[in-house]
């Protein structure tokens, strides 16, 4: 963690991104605490408004606060985005490390499957679960986690491979070490910092991926706010009120090139292959 | 020169095979999707809450081919894949290979539009980023590339649909019109969602335009030209970029199935009315063999441009040709 307070000092874009996703993670947690209206509070006689004193950001097509739906909508998406991820980690680090460290024949079986899921666009494979499944928080989650979790695995698997040439692994085996000891005691812990890495741009992926499922009216289901659905309603609504359209652009756009930066520079950090050369 | 041929025609082989196997695993990943979500399609297409008929609830399953053994109807939908039959659409019977065929050459089109402008972007940044090295052009066209990589879709449509639209009223915010009808007005109304779906790949190719024509640059024969005292614009025109291209074909062959993904969005975003339009609106209505045929029908498409994508790299470059062997 020195190392990335470090590269916090040096390079200004990088503060400018972390404060970014505490900020956003911050208003996950306490958005509705300091959100200034009811996000769910239709007002038909200020419908599309622009900026005003009583609405800083104006208000949509049924004249809800968008600031106070902004502020709301962070909550879903992160949480989907988080547990996605979560999900896609633990499920796809269990394949990588079975396809890196079993037998062959297992170990290829599972790779083959890994590539096919590999070559398929992400959001198709969303959209082919979201047909036979209810939209909401939790099974958008498990969708986008297994939709994530074959990147997971071929990372897992190429860092197992790495660590399991090294001599001390083959040291364990060689005293008889089990199996379970060495994938948890070995090789887990050495996979780790590029798991990491894997995860924080996983999590920029998810919210583009739940983002836009909710955009194309597919994700989060309305009335509750989110920010991808947001801005799929207010293109209609473009010529009466662009600045609906542009404000949750604006925080989407913020908050993942933000968790991108940062995955970036843990990369450049921690991922031993880059630090080599 | 003979066993080369041969070496080759082995490679290839070898490569129609594995697409063919990818294509069979695909098939049955699609088709048992439905078995391992746990919704039920009939309860779905009638609607849980109306709380229909045991009778009619049997009904629909028997109309669907559900109330088959589930090996059967994998059998009958492989089979029927084999003749180019997808299965009838739940809501008009018409059938899918039918909306299929309607709706594919649409998408093609704007993912070669798309293409066409994303390499019309790329290159050319990436040439100047790449002999102004180090510069303040340089670091400006890389700051660009990342925005554009990591900028979504729908916000990059958004924002030109806000300024070329509505600002400045040059073009539609969004629709189709058949070519035959009206060709100018066609590729008027090409051209947003074309750039929309293309800037992040204009992006890729930036970057890969730039690294890839700075190791070709440091090369010795290049130096030698520059010796011989050709001209700089030659020496970049006919030597340079001609050994620079492989790296970038391979990045257009790579983002084809991002490019895919993206076009989900954008024909949504644009009312363009291409597979991914008839996908969205079938995966709303619940629409499942409509939703399995265009998956199917997209992935199809990504396998068969990586195998095209190969191919041409054999074609390409000698070295790959014989490394493979």
């Amino acid at each position: 963690m020195s190392r990335f307070s470090q590269a916090l000092r040096r390079r200004p874009i990088l503060a400018a991104s972390t404060a970014i996703v505490a900020l956003v993670v911050f208003v996950a947690l306490f958005g509705p605490l300091i959100a200034p209206h009811d996000p769910f509070l239709i007002a038909a006689e200020v419908r599309l408004q622009g900026s005003s004193a009583l609405y800083p950001l104006g208000t949509d097509e049924f004249g809800r606060d968008i600031l106070s739906r902004l502020l709301y909508g962070i909550r879903p998406t992160i949480m989907v985005a988080a547990c996605a991820t979560a999900l896609a980690a633990v499920l796809g680090t269990a394949l990588g490390i079975v396809g890196g460290y079993a037998r062959d024949w297992a170990a290829g079986l599972v790779m083959r499957v890994v590539d096919i899921l590999l070559c398929f666009p992400p959001i198709l494979l969303a959209l082919l679960a979201v047909v036979f499944w209810q939209s909401g928080i939790a099974s958008l989650a498990v969708v986008i986690g297994i939709v994530y979790a074959p990147q997971f695995a071929r990372i897992a698997q190429s860092a197992t491979l790495q660590v399991s040439r090294l001599e001390y692994l083959q040291a364990e085996q060689v005293m008889g070490a089990r199996t379970p000891r060495i994938v948890f005691t070995a090789i887990l812990p050495n996979i780790m910092p590029v798991l990491l890495v894997q995860a924080t741009l996983t999590i920029a992926e998810a919210i583009l991926l739940e983002s836009g499922l909710s955009f194309l009216g597919l994700g989060i289901v309305p009335p509750a706010p989110s920010w991808g659905q947001m801005i799929g309603t207010a293109q209609q609504y473009l010529s009466q009120n662009p600045m609906y359209l542009v404000w949750p652009s604006v925080c989407l756009a913020l908050t993942v090139l933000s968790v991108n930066v940062i995955g970036d520079t843990l990369r450049d950090l921690y991922d031993p292959r880059l630090r080599k050369e | 020169m003979m066993d080369m041929l041969l070496s080759s025609l082995a490679v290839l082989t070898r490569k129609i095979g594995v697409a063919l196997v990818q294509l069979v695993l695909i098939a049955t990943l699609v088709f048992s999707i439905m078995y391992v979500m746990p919704g039920d399609p009939v309860m779905m297409l009638l609607g849980a809450e109306s709380d229909p008929s045991p009778e009619a609830v049997a009904a629909m399953r028997a109309k669907l081919g559900l109330d088959q053994p589930v090996a059967v109807q994998y059998a009958s939908w492989m089979t029927g894949l084999l003749h180019g039959d997808f299965g009838r659409s739940v809501t008009d019977g018409y059938p899918v290979a039918d909306y299929i065929a309607e709706n594919l050459p649409l998408t093609l089109e704007l993912a070669a539009a798309a293409v066409v402008v994303a390499m019309a972007i790329g290159i050319p940044l990436g040439i100047v980023a790449a002999l102004r090295r180090g510069t303040v052009v340089d670091s400006l066209l890389t700051s660009f590339s990342t925005i554009g990589i990591s900028l979504p879709v729908y916000i990059l449509g958004a924002m030109l649909i806000l300024l070329f639209a509505l600002k400045l009223d040059w073009l539609p915010s969004s629709g189709y019109m058949n070519f035959s009808r009206n060709p100018p007005e066609h590729f008027r109304r090409l051209l947003l969602p074309a750039l929309t779906l293309g800037f992040g790949l204009s992006a890729s190719i930036t970057r890969m335009t730039r690294s890839s024509v700075l190791d070709i640059l440091d090369r010795d024969f290049v130096r030698t030209l520059r010796a011989k005292g050709m001209r700089e614009r030659r020496i970049i025109g006919r030597h340079v970029l001609r050994n620079a291209a492989i790296p970038i074909v391979t990045i257009v062959g790579l983002q084809l199935g991002n490019l895919m993904g993206g076009t989900v969005l954008v024909e949504a975003m644009f009312n363009w009315p291409g597979l991914s339009t008839l996908l969205v609106e079938a995966v709303s209505t619940r629409n499942y063999p409509v939703v399995q045929g265009v998956i199917l029908t997209i992935a199809g498409l990504y396998i068969f441009i990586n195998l095209a994508v190969e191919l041409v790299y054999l074609l390409l470059d000698p070295r790959i040709r014989r490394r493979r062997v």
